[in-house]
């Protein structure tokens, strides 16, 4: 704001710096009114519900005095509503379930949407529009529909699919029975997310120069030796990515499965981490140790994404050398 | 997007391919095809007849869900639009500036924005929903359409996302060269930097349109008025009504058909606009 | 609704404010403009209930009421607690006898003792005693739902099946179920869902889940008649005598339309939720009395029942007592209640003779077994943390259902996290 008027010359080194400078510097101001409303909102809608959520994490609603049914009080415990969210088994179990359906449901996301969208790419294939839009249809509905039509779907007496499958003389085991319960839910999340992930990894191939593809034609690659030494090296950082939102989107998982739970008792209130949070807030009236357990989520959501994207840097840095 | 196949016209088709891929598109389709169908049948034909028959009860259905509540799903539907709408172009709007801001200027404090905006991704919405209904609650915008609006305004993802596609297709040169021309910062942005831009916010717009529509736990921790409640929400309602009430399977599932359609017509009309590519793009 | 004031956000402050805005309630009453009219806004969720508002405000231009259900059943105190919290709920509410507790441990309600002559001699002692709370009264009685065993006669008819009168026969009834043509046929659906109606089982068994002493709760969940009746269900799950769906998901649905499930353990208010649910069993429904372990003693307990509430904040608690002593407590009001197929927990409804079911459009002993099921309640002091123990027995009877945990866990476990959380 200072010198908009500078003189311009260039005729020593250091004009043009102190050139660059101010200019910079004038237009941080319309740098700063741009992103101004970005702040605000975040300040907003994350940064200060963070703040209160980590104080409410350390307050604690005791008894209170003066009848059977007296108000409970606020009382400060520090981290104790974090220590006996630690200390509680069905806390890890919650982990360890969680761990169980991440390391299933990402590679099979990742997998099939690789798939499809080299499927996709294919020169020839037929119905690509109509694949493309069906592939990601599912990626609209909402997640209370979508437990609603699976939880139809997966009753042996009424669902198609059973008396299809029976039909051909196979018997599929009840899927919201028992351990059966991970591919309930699994199924309706890849339903979900698959098409997002394949449509990205698509429009990734699409933007490979088509000379690359010739020439490896030309050499003699067939199209199964394309897709592994031409089109998968060009989707990596596509991949990646995807592959981070998908474990990003597994360990937040919530609602397919609280959808779910009231069809089966194999899903219980802590089935997953965030079930729990949802239970202390909404079923026990306990905001304190509900917040502990989700900043305690956040923090290894963090923790697992620095070390994804760290991964990816590891490999992008080996890939290039 | 499309890439020129050599000689495509005179090869046969893949049909493997197209076999399978065809699989998966009845994988997909199922569901949304199985809720086309239930949504004819009336409460005995859902569970007595075969999945994919004709039921009799399709006008039913939809007068019912209409009718339900005093004609509340007409508002619903209308909220879903209002929140979807408007959310999405607000945050458009805020993630375009944003992101062209942090593509295209520098400042001190952008590397700490950046990383800070980046984090947000990585929350769950559970967990910042509760603390924001009861801040929300004491600002007196909770029963407000701001209440959904306002959390919904700011996606950190949009911002990356216009950010990335800033990067790649604003050349700072034409800013430089607007900057001689002795063109304001906003006429620069306005005029040169946002249609550059355009391509990438129609994507931004689409995703965030689709997420609000999906939105479920936010109205529902913000509104308790019914009025201003989205379709999720009364999806939701119907279907967990307590002990002593019927589940209103049918219109909830006639309400789930005729709630899947504008998602549908969406996709159709506006999938030519999708620049995914900006997404995969965005690691280099 | 007294909105709190904005001013004292922008003290940064945030977390002091937002702490002390959970626990003060609904804040400070406004003198009342009696001149204009007024509106209460009123949460419920009952069916029917808006027909009898809509007869109310016809006649009270004055008190206009708005009804709305933001929630249902389990999911409703929450929605109640965090608006009245943040100084945004509602005048009055529908509250289960069971969520009574909660809503006044957390301090959210508003007595009603100023009005309580004109309320109290139209209900039983009994149903008084489950809406006051050490020594006040907080709800005003609007439905009961006493247990009884619906169940269809046209498949017990043509089995040549005798209601069960107790536990015994109900097993042997179970039993010979099993045995039908097909193999595929359950007497009854054992959910953990219905965490009410296990609680209710081992009440009807002579248990007592928490009780004040010496200014202090004692939970007793895992005590011998809760265990005797935890038991029973065991040997009907692991015999295979009951089916175990989920209520109301599609698969317990299918079941009972299509006849694979004879009978259900439900409210006097099962006829209206069964005819929407099953609208081709019309006439094929019956009501008895519950199974008992001692037939000289009849004990009965509630599924559902629910009282209207007046919220702690409103700032028109005047308005709001006289529609709702008039919606429930009045004879007119009960008389309506009756039309719109309530049973009533006003004594003056449920004396008065009324037409049979539309499911069940010739039986006419319907409301007579109803009105004796009534006259067997057993009355029950409910903790103050009832939603706790219901999430805690929906969780471990599921795991001991799913096999997951062991059935020996499912007391101590529940015990100890409805204690834990009193303590």
């Amino acid at each position: 704001m200072t010198t908009t008027t500078a003189p311009r010359r260039a005729t020593t080194d250091s004009a043009p710096r102190r050139k660059a400078n101010t200019i910079r510097r004038s237009h941080h101001v319309f740098a700063y009114a741009l992103i101004a409303p970005a702040l605000a909102l975040f300040a907003v809608a994350f940064v200060i519900p963070i703040v209160y959520s980590i104080g409410l994490s350390m307050f604690s609603r005791e008894a209170g005095s003066g009848g059977a049914y007296a108000p409970k009080e606020d009382a400060f415990v520090g981290l104790g509503n974090y220590v006996s969210v630690l200390a509680d088994p069905t806390f890890w179990a919650s982990l360890q379930r969680l761990a169980i359906f991440a390391v299933i449901m990402v590679p099979l996301m990742m997998l099939t949407s690789i798939v499809l969208a080299l499927l996709l790419d294919l020169p020839r294939v037929g119905a690509r529009a109509f694949s493309r839009t069906a592939i990601f249809l599912p990626y609209g509905v909402p997640s209370v529909i979508a437990a609603l039509m699976w939880g139809f779907l997966y009753v042996p007496e009424i669902s198609p699919v059973y008396q299809l499958a029976g039909s051909i003389g196979l018997e599929l085991p009840p899927l919201l029975r028992g351990d059966q319960i991970y591919t309930a839910i699994i199924n309706v999340v890849l339903w979900g997310g698959i098409g997002f992930n394949a449509i990205i990894i698509y429009t990734a191939l699409q933007s490979l120069p088509a000379e690359r593809i010739d020439a490896a034609r030309l050499d003699g690659c067939n199209e199964w030796a394309i897709a592994r030494h031409v089109k998968l090296p060009h989707v990596l950082p596509a991949t990646v990515l995807t592959a981070l939102f998908s474990i990003i989107g597994a360990l937040q998982i919530y609602s397919e499965p609280q959808m779910l739970s009231s069809l089966t008792t194999a899903i219980h209130s802590t089935f997953f981490p965030l079930m729990r949070v949802y239970r202390d807030a909404f079923a026990h009236d306990d905001l304190n140790s509900a917040a502990a357990a989700s900043i305690l989520l956040a923090l290894a959501t963090v923790l697992l994404s620095l070390l994804v994207l760290g991964l990816r840097t590891f490999t992008s840095r080996k890939a290039n050398s | 997007m499309s890439r020129a196949f050599p000689a495509r016209a005179r090869q046969p088709r893949n049909v493997i391919a197209t076999i399978v891929l065809l699989g998966a598109v009845v994988y997909f389709l199922l569901p949304i095809v199985w809720v086309l169908f239930s949504s004819t049948k009336t409460t005995g034909e859902l569970f007595t007849t075969p999945a994919f028959s004709f039921g009799s009860g399709f006008f039913d259905n939809i007068v019912d869900l209409f009718q339900y509540q005093g004609g509340a799903f007409a508002v619903w539907l209308g909220n879903s639009f209002l929140y979807s709408i408007v959310g999405a172009t607000l945050s458009t709007i805020v993630s375009a500036a944003a992101g062209y801001a942090l593509a295209l200027y520098d400042f001190p404090g952008k590397k700490a924005i950046m990383i800070g905006l980046l984090a947000g991704v990585l929350l769950p919405t559970i967990t910042l929903a509760i603390p924001q209904y009861m801040l929300f609650a004491q600002w007196g915008l909770t029963n407000t359409y701001w209440a959904v609006l306002i959390p919904v305004s700011i996606t950190p993802f949009g911002i990356y996302l216009a950010f990335v596609y800033a990067k790649a297709s604003v050349p700072v040169e034409l800013l430089e060269a607007g900057r001689v021309d002795g063109s304001s910062e906003f006429r620069t942005f306005s005029s040169i930097g946002l249609p550059l831009l355009l391509p990438g916010l129609v994507t931004i717009f689409l995703l965030q349109f689709i997420g609000v529509w999906n939105n479920f736990l936010l109205p529902y921790i913000m509104q308790s008025d019914a009025d201003l409640a989205p379709i999720t929400v009364a999806m939701y309602l119907m279907l967990n009504r307590g002990g002593s009430e019927p589940i209103l399977y049918s219109i909830a599932i006639a309400g789930s058909a005729v709630a899947v359609i504008p998602v549908v017509a969406f996709v159709l009309l506006l999938q030519r606009f999708w620049r995914l590519d900006l997404i995969s793009g965005s690691i280099k | 609704m007294a909105r709190r004031s904005r001013t004292a956000l922008a003290v940064a402050g945030v977390l002091a404010i937002a702490l002390s805005a959970c626990s003060s309630g609904g804040g400070a009453e406004e003198t009342k403009e009696d001149d204009g009219p007024v509106t209460l806004e009123f949460w419920a969720w009952g069916s029917n209930i808006d027909k009898r508002v809509e007869v109310w405000n016809a006649e009270n231009p004055d008190i206009q009421v708005e009804i709305s259900a933001p929630a249902a059943g389990n999911d409703m105190p929450v929605q109640v607690l965090s608006a009245v919290r943040a100084g945004q709920g509602p005048d009055m509410a529908q509250a289960e006898f069971t969520q009574m507790p909660t809503y006044v441990s957390a301090g959210v309600l508003h007595d009603l003792e100023a009005n309580r002559d004109d309320i109290v001699d139209k209900f039983s002692e009994e149903v008084i005693e489950s809406v006051s709370f050490d020594g006040t009264l907080y709800g005003i009685p609007q439905d009961l739902g006493p247990a009884l065993l619906m169940h269809r006669k046209d498949l017990f008819a043509a089995n040549g099946l005798e209601v069960p009168t107790t536990w015994d026969e109900f097993r042997s009834l179970a039993e010979k179920v099993r045995t039908l043509e097909g193999g595929d046929k359950y007497l009854l659906n054992f959910s953990s869902l219905d965490a009410d109606l296990f609680m209710g089982l081992a009440l009807q068994a002579g248990a007592e889940w928490w009780s004040y002493e010496d200014d202090a709760w004692q939970v007793n969940i895992d005590d011998d008649a809760t265990q005797e009746v935890l038991d029973f269900w065991k040997g009907l799950v692991e015999d295979d005598l009951v089916s175990t769906y989920q209520t109301n998901s599609p698969e317990y649905i299918e079941a009972v339309a299509s006849g694979r499930v004879f009978a259900t353990i439900a409210g006097a208010w099962a006829p209206g939720p069964l005819l929407n649910q099953y609208p081709d069993t019309v006439g094929l429904w019956a009501g008895a009395q519950i199974p008992q372990w001692d037939t000289d003693e009849p004990r009965v307990f509630a599924r559902g029942g629910s009282a209207d509430v007046i919220l702690e904040g409103t700032d028109h608690y005047e308005q709001a007592v006289e529609f709702l002593t008039w919606l429930n407590a009045s004879d007119e009001g009960a008389e309506g209640l009756v039309e719109v197929n309530k049973f009533t927990a006003a004594l003056h409804g449920q004396e008065i003779d009324r037409t049979p079911p539309a499911l069940m459009p010739d039986d006419t002993e319907y409301w007579p077994t109803a009105s004796e099921a009534a006259s067997h309640l057993v009355s029950v002091q409910w903790g103050p943390n009832t939603q706790v123990a219901f999430t805690a027995i929906t969780d471990e009877l599921g795991n001991a259902i799913e096999g997951t945990a062991p059935w020996e866990d499912v007391l101590p476990t529940v015990d100890k996290i409805v204690g834990d959380d009193l303590g």
